[in-house]
């Protein structure tokens, strides 16, 4: 029955609405709790080091076209690559074994900030001339170019430090959610994954 | 909240005489518009157009509380690229120790345009469709009922997570859990009530795969529909306007 | 009709066997009762009979189950539910998400098998119907009691028209009226012809349904037979199954002096205590 090398069970289609919602609500406590920073991809990376980069990248895509398509008028949309981006980097990075502890997550919310910052400056130079929307970084970012540093790095580093901040709690949040996750489930969802693929 | 949905049911045009797929390309249309109209008055234009549309469609009003949420910005587009916006020469306005440079203030003028323009479009198909006539109607031109399945989940899974949320954050405050205070008791707050959220979520998957699986999710054959589908009257001509007209927006970019 | 022979499955994140060494033949039209105490294996039962097992859940298995003759091993989970339903314990999770009025819902599943519209809707519409729910067709699914989610779940599972339908404990969520709403479409599936597996909690309601018990206990059948039979059994407490309490009651004060069968329903205790007391009064 499979066409390419890699289809989706129904597990894993079904998980990843779950990891969209996961991604609302957080982004809503946030927002409630009044916290400086978005947590708004903490089911997209869940997912990705529970089920594997695919179901990551999958659960990124679908959820910016989501709120891109009911929410925000397209804008979402734009950043999905991000979202993917995000999800494969959290997912290799569990594969290798980095969210294992606490610290090595930390590491892999580094990285996984520094990927986001890569993937993200593109999109921020095209629709806003470089800027994130959050006053202290674009802040830095007008200090930058002001002294004629280039837009791109000056985009870059605006977008990093708002990730490295937002990103390491992801991680470090995904590492403690994940290990209170029942066993039975989180085996039953890898190992119907991997028989998949091969 | 009912479902994470802005549509909301109304007589116009764009409601109930354009089917779901050809907003999907006046969109898809107007995003490129945006990308590649090449004058600043060409911008103004279609973005003046956009607004235009949506006032037809009586959703003005709400789009442009979506268009307010990037007002701040779009505000500091205008202040960070007046000021240094790296080939700016000639000055515009001078306030104080500040001066406002004429390319800086084009330059910010012109990706806001671009992006009102965007918003605009999007939130036309958005304010105007449902997000579930939408998902149907690709699904019936070959989208991956996969796909459509996961979107439309969401729809569904939102309102009912965040009532939990709500049950857990009542209980987790009866328990005494503060969730005003500095900064680090919010932080603190956060994993409380978000932890046994997904865990009850993730739960449930297993059983409702089981339950997909036994209705012929799987099946991968074809499909029909409860539903009939709506017959829209003379949306071909309207669709090739669409494609002309963006077609002739990049013919004045590249040769004009 | 349903056959197992020999039929041991283990999970295979567990170490002890879910169900072993077991034997069953369910005949077309019967009603069945599955008791036992959480973790007997039950629903395990269930998901064997559906083809869940093997076909979802991975584990060691030995034995056979064979629906109408064909082993379940060797036929895919959507050809299987259109001779097998089974609705799960949880109604909310039975249901697809991404409908937004009960009849899509309803017919979610026979979308996917690409039933002919008109059929369908004949279909969502007998469905409807016998689950006395087609005052809330038009209804969210998200937003019905625990009562109308049941019968809605059941719903979903009825339009493929299987001839064997199982229920893992429809009511275990349910007030007293939901529970009573459950029972009384069960009562009409009976008489649709439509044979019918109940794993339940609530004793007095099954002994005025079924035809027949089957109580499991660690994995195994401990006793399968007539509901006065297994309801009026010595043995009943060390399975983890507590009679009904008028059925208690009765077998602790009557039942020493007079050495017949016990009464399992209300209505049987209540006649026989007033043919007793007529008798005192005579």
């Amino acid at each position: 029955m499979a066409k390419g090398a890699f289809r989706l069970t129904t597990l894993g289609i079904v998980m990843i609405p779950v990891a969209v919602g996961i991604n609302f609500i957080g982004k809503q406590l946030a927002n409630t709790l009044n916290l400086p920073i978005w947590l708004d991809s903490i089911g997209t990376i869940l997912s990705a080091v529970i089920a594997g980069p695919w179901i990551g990248a999958i659960s990124g895509f679908v959820n910016n076209l989501f709120f891109g398509l009911t929410m925000d008028g397209g804008l979402s949309i734009w950043y999905g690559i991000s979202s993917i981006a995000i999800a494969m980097a959290a997912g290799v990075l569990a594969a290798l074994g980095w969210f294992r502890s606490l610290p090595k997550a930390i590491v892999a919310g580094i990285i996984v900030a520094i990927v986001s910052a890569i993937v993200s400056t593109p999109i921020n130079v095209l629709l806003w001339g470089g800027q994130t929307g959050k006053a202290w970084g674009d802040l830095l970012f007008g200090m930058l170019i002001g002294n004629g540093v280039n837009i791109w790095l000056a985009s870059f580093i605006d977008e990093l430090l708002l990730d490295l901040f937002d990103k390491v709690v992801v991680a470090a949040l995904v590492y403690f959610i994940a290990l209170g996750l029942p066993k039975r489930l989180t085996q039953g969802i890898r190992s119907a994954e991997t028989a998949v693929r091969k | 909240m009912n479902t994470p949905s802005l549509y909301r049911e109304q007589n116009t045009f764009f409601h109930k005489r354009m089917d779901p797929l050809s907003k999907l390309l006046l969109v898809c249309c107007l995003f490129i518009d945006a990308f590649v109209v090449p004058t600043l008055p060409g911008a103004c234009l279609l973005a003046l157009l956009t607004v235009g549309l949506l006032y037809l469609a009586r959703e003005l009003g709400r789009a442009v509380k979506i268009l307010a949420g990037c007002a701040l910005l779009l505000i500091s587009i205008f202040l960070i690229q007046g000021l240094f916006y790296q080939n700016n020469q000639t000055v515009l306005l001078q306030v104080g120790p500040l001066s406002f440079y004429r390319e800086g203030i084009s330059y910010a003028l012109k990706i806001s345009l671009r992006v009102i323009t965007m918003i605009a479009a999007g939130s036309l198909l958005v304010l105007t469709t449902s997000p579930t006539d939408l998902l149907e109607a690709c699904v019936r031109r070959g989208v991956s009922p996969r796909l459509a399945y996961m979107l439309a989940a969401i729809l569904q899974i939102i309102p009912l997570m965040m009532r939990n949320a709500a049950k857990i954050q009542e209980a987790q405050e009866a328990r005494g859990m503060a969730v005003r205070g500095s900064l680090s008791t919010r932080f603190r707050a956060f994993l409380p009530l978000l932890t046994p959220l997904i865990l009850s979520s993730f739960v449930n998957i297993q059983e409702r795969s089981m339950a997909l699986e036994v209705r012929g999710f799987s099946l991968g054959g074809p499909r029909t529909f409860y539903r009939s589908e709506p017959v829209y009257k003379g949306m071909l001509p309207v669709r090739f306007v669409l494609i002309g007209s963006t077609l002739g927006i990049l013919c004045w970019r590249l040769f004009g | 009709m349903i056959r197992m022979q020999q039929f041991t499955y283990r999970y295979s994140e567990m170490a002890r066997p879910a169900l072993e060494g077991i034997n069953l033949v369910i005949e077309p039209g019967e009603c069945i009762g599955l008791l036992g105490s959480n973790g007997a294996g039950k629903t395990t039962l269930c998901y064997a009979i559906m083809g869940l097992i093997p076909h979802f859940f991975q584990g060691d298995l030995t034995g056979e189950v064979r629906v109408n003759n064909q082993p379940v091993a060797k036929m895919d989970l959507a050809a299987m539910s259109r001779q097998v339903g089974m609705v799960l314990q949880n109604a909310a999770n039975q249901l697809s998400g991404t409908k937004m009025t009960v009849e899509e819902e309803i017919a979610f599943g026979l979308e996917n098998f690409a039933i002919a519209q008109e059929e369908m809707r004949e279909r969502v519409d007998w469905a409807l119907e016998i689950l006395g729910i087609a005052g809330i067709r038009k209804r969210n699914p998200y937003q019905l009691s625990g009562g109308q989610l049941q019968r809605v779940a059941i719903a979903s599972v009825l339009v493929l028209k299987p001839q064997i339908l199982l229920l893992d404990e429809p009511t275990s969520q349910l007030d007293p009226k939901g529970t009573e709403e459950v029972y009384q479409v069960l009562r009409q599936l009976r008489k649709e012809g439509i044979t019918i597996l109940l794993a339940e909690h609530k004793v007095e309601m099954l002994a005025q349904c079924c035809t027949r018990l089957i109580v499991l206990n660690e994995g195994k059948i401990m006793a399968d037979a007539s509901p006065h039979a297994v309801l009026g059994h010595p043995s009943l407490p060390d399975w983890g199954v507590e009679a009904p309490v008028f059925t208690q009651a009765y077998q602790a004060v009557v039942q020493p002096h007079h050495g017949e069968k016990v009464p399992i329903t209300l209505r049987e205790t209540i006649e026989r205590l007033n043919q007793y007391e007529q008798a005192y009064r005579g």
